[in-house]
């Protein structure tokens, strides 16, 4: 998470609010073609095994999507997609009890083998070809480098030949969201967890093991949320129209719904990923709430390999199952009683909660908190 | 017109929140209410500067937690403060010259073993030398600024009064270590220190050759002395090696040294290179002090 470590928070900053100032005097081809320069710049000052091996791994991209593009074949898609994903796997080896040497530094492979993966898919399923600099920009943009939200290359696209015109309503308002993010990811994830911390070593009951719920969906929201705040608001002063990926989830009513509005851009991307695959197929509703417990357990895998968050897939997988074979996945809001729609709300977002208890509470604790519920 | 005066609202807004934000860092760096204050921990530079009540002395006896175990001030008569500190590494002293952080006027001895000599060991993050020119003060200090709102929080919530640190006394060690414990030492120290090269004291025997530079410039006495050593355990190769790397730059430069190196035995030892406080320290504080004064 670069933005906690003050030096590269500060030249994310300069970074951004360089580029601001050379839009306005520069034309935008001659950007285009230094910002990735100056990113790569900034890579190097970073790490250089960092740098050198992203730019290996852009080229590689680079190769594979234009070999893509002409070949069109299925074979080497999938061949490619698994490649891209092999630092991901050795940087994760020892989940598997693999202690395999990792020669280079996997900062924000979690999120660039996704971006490119996506880039493939673009070149193979809408037969594009892809442009080898806004490819290059879109690999190696600063801001969603070392996490979400998760750009997908055809948004990236749209932003990269229409950026953003920072006039001053948009300047002050990253500049408050800015500072909103840095409030929520510093000061108030500090709080909570000091706040969690303190309330599973209190004697469970159901009233506390609910506490504890409440506020650890708060302290992952606030993490999350803040660190996508400082990512927009350093991406939009750039010129990007980056993604939002909170999009009040407070007032989903289904897990479907959930699902679109919590890190939106991370289960958009695997939810699409894998529709598309079997797109202009039939399924059956089966298959559907099937393909939606597989997005569950693959987003949860991608941020540990390990048996709490396989069950923690299982989970939120089962739940959108059940809607998919319900067929309960949207809510009329005009037609629902508004003690209904706020009910279900509260229902959706504190099972939620409970999925949250894995990546907040250490796992000697998860037991004593879940018994808590049966004390009354 | 309604842009115009929509877009300078704007930019006002966002300048007088970074003059404020600029005022109040300029503020709190002057204050300094974390390193003055009982509530907030204290590194060992902060207790120091806090009992002594200033940074400038005559004569300084510098080095790390050895250092710290080893000199105890008040049975010398040699004037020297012991201005041992956690981790103290050269390059940490040449800092705290150049810094202004520390300044002294007569006569500099330098503690000396690998450890002070080490790169790549661990440090006290808080010492403020290694605070960046751009680093606001509250980022800085927000290990301790965080660790005194959680005590807090902690306080309301239990009922307790809130710690307070006014302890200004450094960490010494007592007793002596049992074979068995000095091994399990020896396995640790083998496994994170004694395998490292040479180029990781790199940065610290080049700071060795700029502070040598610096108390010529200054007219400040400089020596050194090789801290005592615990013969149950050989002197590991390659510290051995840096030992004299640094050893033969200090006499190839004229600076006094005094090896202790092999002069104490293992009751005056806490462990391998700490001595104990009740007995160790006074010998070699008795020992010392006739060389200190010369």
């Amino acid at each position: 998470m670069w933005y906690l470590q003050g030096e590269t928070f500060l030249l994310i900053a300069i970074f951004s609010l360089a580029v601001a100032i050379l839009r306005k005097l520069f034309p935008r081809r001659l950007i285009n073609v230094l910002l990735p320069v100056i990113e790569t710049g900034i890579l190097f000052y970073i790490s250089i095994r960092l740098a050198v091996f992203y730019i290996a791994y852009i080229i590689m991209g680079l190769i594979f999507s234009y070999v893509l593009f002409k070949t069109r074949s299925k074979y080497l898609f999938a061949l490619f997609s698994a490649l891209a994903t092999v630092p991901f796997f050795l940087s994760r080896a020892d989940a598997f009890g693999l202690e395999l040497p990792v020669v280079f530094v996997s900062i924000g492979i979690a999120f660039q083998m996704l971006k490119m993966i996506d880039a493939y898919y673009y070149v193979y399923y809408a037969g594009e070809p892809i442009n080898g600099l806004v490819y290059i920009n879109y690999m190696l943009f600063l801001p969603v480098f070392t996490a979400g939200p998760i750009f997908r290359y055809r948004d990236f696209h749209k932003t990269y030949d229409k950026p953003l015109v920072l006039d001053s309503n948009l300047f002050t308002d990253c500049f408050k969201r800015l500072i909103r993010g840095m409030f929520k990811k510093v000061v108030l994830v500090e709080i909570t967890y000091l706040v969690l911390n303190h309330l599973v070593t209190i004697d469970n009951h159901w009233y506390i093991s609910s506490t504890v719920v409440v506020i650890s969906y708060l302290l992952l929201y606030l993490d999350l949320s803040g660190y996508s705040d400082i990512a927009i608001a350093f991406g939009k002063i750039a010129g990007f129209d980056v993604p939002e990926n909170f999009k009040k989830p407070l007032q989903a009513t289904t897990f479907t719904q959930f699902w679109r509005s919590w890190h939106a851009t991370l289960s958009d991307w695997i939810r699409e990923h894998i529709y598309i695959v079997v797109a202009k197929k039939k399924l059956g509703r089966m298959v559907s709430a099937l393909i939606a417990l597989a997005t569950m357990v693959i987003m949860s895998l991608w941020h540990g390999f390990n048996k709490l968050y396989l069950i923690a897939g299982v989970y939120n997988g089962v739940l959108l199952m059940i809607e998919n074979l319900l067929s309960m996945t949207t809510v009329n809001r005009k037609k629902t009683k508004k003690s209904i729609y706020v009910l279900r709300c509260a229902a959706v977002n504190f099972l939620f909660g409970l999925n949250t208890l894995v990546f907040t509470v250490a796992p000697d604790k998860l037991i004593p908190v879940l018994r808590g519920f049966l004390k009354l | 017109m309604e842009q115009i005066k929509s877009g300078r609202k704007n930019i006002c807004f966002v300048i007088w929140v970074l003059i404020l934000f600029i005022a109040i860092d300029f503020i709190l760096s002057y204050w300094a209410p974390v390193e003055r204050s009982t509530l907030f921990t204290k590194n060992d530079y902060e207790k120091i500067i806090l009992s002594q009540g200033r940074k400038e002395f005559d004569n300084v006896f510098y080095g790390n937690s050895v250092a710290i175990s080893a000199f105890i001030e008040e049975e010398s008569n040699s004037g020297y403060i012991n201005f041992g500190i956690d981790y103290g590494t050269i390059a940490d002293l040449k800092n705290m010259l150049d810094k202004k952080m520390l300044t002294v006027n007569k006569n500099l001895v330098i503690a000396l073993n690998y450890f002070v000599l080490m790169d790549t060991l661990d440090t006290n993050p808080t010492y403020p030398w290694h605070r960046k020119q751009y680093e606001p003060y509250v980022f800085f200090q927000r290990d301790r600024i965080s660790s005194f709102i959680k005590r807090c929080i902690q306080s309301l919530l239990t009922g307790k009064e809130i710690a307070r640190y006014d302890n200004l006394n450094r960490s010494v060690y007592y007793g002596v270590m049992t074979d068995e414990e000095l091994d399990g030492k020896i396995r640790t120290h083998g496994e994170l220190f004694w395998d490292l090269g040479v180029e990781n004291y790199e940065k610290n025997l080049a700071a060795l050759e700029d502070l040598i530079d610096y108390c010529e410039e200054n007219g400040i006495r400089l020596r050194a002395v090789w801290m005592p050593w615990n013969d149950y355990a050989q002197m590991p190769e390659i510290p051995q090696q840096v030992c004299k790397i640094a050893d033969d730059i200090m006499r190839s430069r004229g600076i006094e040294v005094l090896d202790m190196t092999d002069a104490f035995s293992r009751e005056c030892f806490h462990d391998l290179g700490h001595l104990n406080y009740e007995y160790g320290a006074h010998v070699f504080t008795e020992v010392i002090d006739e060389w200190l004064i010369s």
